[in-house]
C-alpha cells in the first residue's frame, strides 16, 4: 500500500526539553493508526508536527510531499483536531464551515455536504456555543474533512464525550474507508476497537508500532501451569516471559491442540487488552 | 488571498461587535451633529489666530530654536492668516465649515474601532486556537496573516465611509443647504486654493485610513507578539492615545530622535490647523508634517509587518 506519510528522524525540543526524540516512521493509505502513550509522551506535539503547527528538525513527508519545502502542496491532504475542538462560537455549524470553506477555497456546495456526512443539521441556527461537545467534535471533523484529505489526524477526538458520543464518533471515524486516520487518545479501550495499528510513544520516541488486525492477528496471553515447557511446545521465548504473542483464532487453535497433547495444563486463553500491552511496553523500556 | 479576505469579512460582519460599532457610529455622530449644530454661534466662529509669545513665553515653550527665527515665521503665520480672512468670502464661517470641522475628531474615534477590530480580529483564534484551523490551510501563514490585515483595514475604510455619508446627510439635513457648493480655501503648495469642502474631507479621510492602515498593522503585530492576550489591546491604545504625550515627554527631556519615530505622528488631529504649525512648540521644533508622518509611518509600518511574519512563525 502507498505510504502516505513518513516521518524521518524528526526531533523536537521545547526550551531544554527533549519533546520528541528522532522519530521515524511510515504510515499506510486506507487505514487507522492509534497513537498511544502516557500523558507527556510527546502524542500531540507529533500530530502538530504532522500538521505543520510545529517546527521541528527532519523530514515530515505527506502523500510524499515534504512538509517543509512544499508545505501547501503537502497540507492539501491533510488536515484534523489538535488539543480540542475550537470554532467561532457565535457562528452557526453553517456559518463555521462556510468560514473555512473560504479559507481553504472549497466550493460552497460542499459545505452542507461534509455537515450531512457528520450528522450535523446545516438549517440549525442554533450559535456553536449552545453545541455539546459531541457536536462540536463532530464540527471539527467535518471542517477538516473540508479539503477531503488524505489523511485525518485526531487529537484526543473522545475526550469528554458521552458513551453514545464514543459510539457516534466511532461510527463516524468507521465510515471514512479511503482515508488514513491517526487518533491519539487516553481512552485506550476506545482506539483498540477502531485501529488498525497501534504506535506506542513514550518519552519522544516510538517504542513501537503493533500491528492489530493484520491478518486478523491480536495479542494472545496463555495462561499455562508450565511457560518453560509450552515455549518449546510453540517455538516461542515469548511464552516463557508470560508475553503476548500475536495469533489469529486459527493459530490459537493450534497452539492449544498442541500444548494440551504436551500435557500442558491450559487455564485461559485471552487476548491482551491494548492497555495492558502499552504497560507491558513501558514496563520494558523502564526495565531497559 | 482574496478568498481569504473574503471569508474574514464574512466572519466578522456576523459579530454583533460589527452591528454595534456601525451604530454606533451612525447614532454617535448623528446626536453630536445636532448637539455641536445647536451650540454653534457663527459670530463667535473666528478664525482661530495664536497671539505672538513673548521672549519669556517662548523659551518657556519652546525648548530649541532661535526666537528671532520665531518672529519670522510668526510673521509669515500673520500675512497667511490675513490673506485668508481678505480672500474668504462672506460665508466663510458657515455651518458647514464650522461642522466640518469637527468630522477629523470622528475620524480619529473611528481608529479605536480599527484597534478593536484588528485586535479581535485574531485575538480570537488565537486564545480559542481557531488559529490552527488557519494555518492548516494550503495558504500558509503569510498568507493569512495579510488576509486579517486587509480585512481589518477594509473594515474600517466601511466606517470612515459610514461616518462619511451620515456626515453629508447631516449636514445637509442641519443646514438646508447644498453642502457640494460651499468651498474652503486650503494650501496647496505656497497658494492658497478654493476646493469644493466635501472633496476636502472626503481626500481627508483617506489621509486618516491610512493612518488607520497602520494603527492595524501595530496592533496586529502586538496582538501576535502577545499571542491574543489583551495585553496587545491596551498597549495598542496606549500608543494611540498617549503617542504624542510620550513625544513631548521625550523632546522636553532633548532626545529629539523621537521625530524619527512613529509616535509624533500618530495623531492627526495634531495637524489640523496647518496655519498654526509656527506656534507649536513639537511641530515647529521637530519641523513634523504629514509628509513626514507618511513616510515615517511608512517604514515602520513595513518593519512591524516583516516582524509580524517572523513571530506568526512560531509554533501554535
Amino acid at each position: 500500500m502507498e505510504k502516505v506519510i513518513e516521518v524521518k528522524h524528526v526531533t523536537k525540543e521545547i526550551g531544554n526539553n527533549l519533546i520528541i526524540d528522532d522519530v521515524s516512521f511510515a504510515l499506510e493509505e486506507g487505514r487507522i493508526y492509534g497513537l498511544v502513550g502516557q500523558n507527556g509522551s510527546g502524542k500531540s506535539t507529533l500530530l502538530k508536527i504532522i500538521l505543520g503547527l510545529y517546527d521541528s528538525s527532519g523530514e515530515v513527508f505527506i502523500n510524499g510531499k515534504n512538509l517543509r519545502n512544499n508545505f501547501s502542496e503537502a497540507m492539501k491532504y491533510v488536515s484534523g483536531i489538535v488539543d480540542y475542538v475550537s470554532f467561532y462560537d457565535y457562528l452557526t455549524a453553517y456559518e463555521n464551515v462556510r468560514y473555512f470553506s473560504m479559507v481553504y477555497d472549497v466550493h460552497f456546495s460542499k459545505v452542507r455536504e461534509v455537515l450531512d456526512l457528520v450528522g450535523l443539521d446545516a438549517k440549525d441556527k442554533k450559535p456553536v456555543s449552545k453545541y455539546s461537545l459531541g457536536m462540536k467534535q463532530r464540527l471539527g471533523i467535518a471542517i477538516s474533512l473540508l479539503k477531503e484529505p488524505k489523511v485525518l489526524i485526531l487529537d484526543e477526538p473522545m475526550n469528554g464525550l458521552d458513551p453514545i458520543g464514543i459510539a457516534e464518533l466511532r461510527k463516524l471515524l468507521l465510515s471514512f474507508k479511503d482515508k488514513t486516520i491517526i487518533i491519539s487518545s487516553h481512552i485506550i479501550s476506545e482506539i483498540e476497537k477502531i485501529v488498525d495499528e497501534v504506535l506506542f510513544i513514550n518519552n519522544g520516541k516510538i517504542i513501537r508500532k503493533s500491528i492489530k488486525r493484520e491478518d486478523d492477528r491480536i495479542p494472545i496471553l496463555f495462561r499455562v501451569n508450565d511457560y518453560e515447557s509450552a515455549a518449546k511446545v510453540l517455538d516461542n521465548p515469548l511464552l516463557n516471559e508470560e508475553k503476548a504473542i500475536y495469533m489469529n483464532d486459527l493459530e490459537v487453535a493450534e497452539a492449544v491442540n498442541k500444548l494440551s497433547k504436551s500435557d500442558i495444563d491450559v487455564y485461559r486463553v485471552e487476548s491482551e487488552s491494548l492497555e495492558s500491552e502499552l504497560l507491558r511496553m513501558l514496563e520494558g523500556v523502564n526495565n531497559d | 488571498m482574496i478568498e481569504l479576505i473574503f471569508a474574514e469579512l464574512y466572519k466578522e460582519s456576523r459579530k454583533a461587535s460589527f452591528k454595534v460599532f456601525t451604530l454606533l457610529i451612525i447614532f454617535v455622530s448623528i446626536f453630536s451633529l445636532i448637539l455641536i449644530n445647536k451650540n454653534i454661534s457663527l459670530e463667535s466662529e473666528q478664525i482661530v489666530s495664536y497671539p505672538q509669545y513673548s521672549l519669556g513665553e517662548y523659551k518657556e515653550v519652546n525648548k530649541y530654536g532661535s526666537y528671532e527665527q520665531y518672529l519670522e515665521d510668526y510673521a509669515n503665520y500673520e500675512q497667511i492668516i490675513e490673506k485668508e480672512i481678505k480672500k474668504s468670502t462672506s460665508n466663510s464661517n458657515s455651518k458647514i465649515k464650522i461642522l466640518f470641522s469637527y468630522y477629523p475628531m470622528f475620524l480619529f474615534a473611528i481608529g479605536l474601532i480599527t484597534i478593536f477590530v484588528s485586535f479581535h480580529i485574531l485575538s480570537y483564534d488565537f486564545q480559542n486556537k481557531s488559529i490552527r484551523y488557519l494555518f492548516m490551510s494550503d495558504k500558509g501563514r503569510v498568507k493569512v496573516l495579510f488576509s486579517k490585515i486587509f480585512a481589518s483595514v477594509l473594515i474600517s475604510i466601511f466606517f470612515a465611509i459610514v461616518l462619511f455619508f451620515v456626515y453629508l446627510f447631516m449636514l445637509s439635513l442641519l443646514t438646508r443647504e447644498n453642502i457640494f457648493l460651499e468651498g474652503i480655501y486650503i494650501f496647496i503648495g505656497e497658494s492658497l486654493k478654493l476646493i469644493p469642502i466635501v472633496l476636502y474631507y472626503f481626500v481627508k479621510t483617506f489621509f486618516y485610513i491610512f493612518l488607520m492602515a497602520f494603527t492595524s498593522v501595530i496592533t496586529i503585530f502586538l496582538t501576535i507578539c502577545f499571542r491574543g492576550s489583551t495585553i496587545a489591546l491596551i498597549i495598542s491604545n496606549v500608543i494611540y492615545f498617549c503617542s504624542l504625550l510620550f513625544s513631548q515627554l521625550f523632546f522636553s527631556y532633548g532626545y529629539t530622535f523621537i521625530k524619527y519615530t512613529f509616535l509624533p505622528y500618530m495623531d492627526f488631529t495634531y495637524f489640523e490647523k496647518p496655519s498654526s504649525v509656527a506656534l507649536n512648540n513639537l511641530i515647529y521644533n521637530l519641523d513634523l508634517s504629514l509628509v513626514n508622518a507618511f513616510s515615517i509611518m511608512s517604514v515602520y509600518g513595513l518593519l512591524f509587518i516583516i516582524l509580524s511574519l517572523k513571530f506568526i512563525k512560531r509554533d501554535v
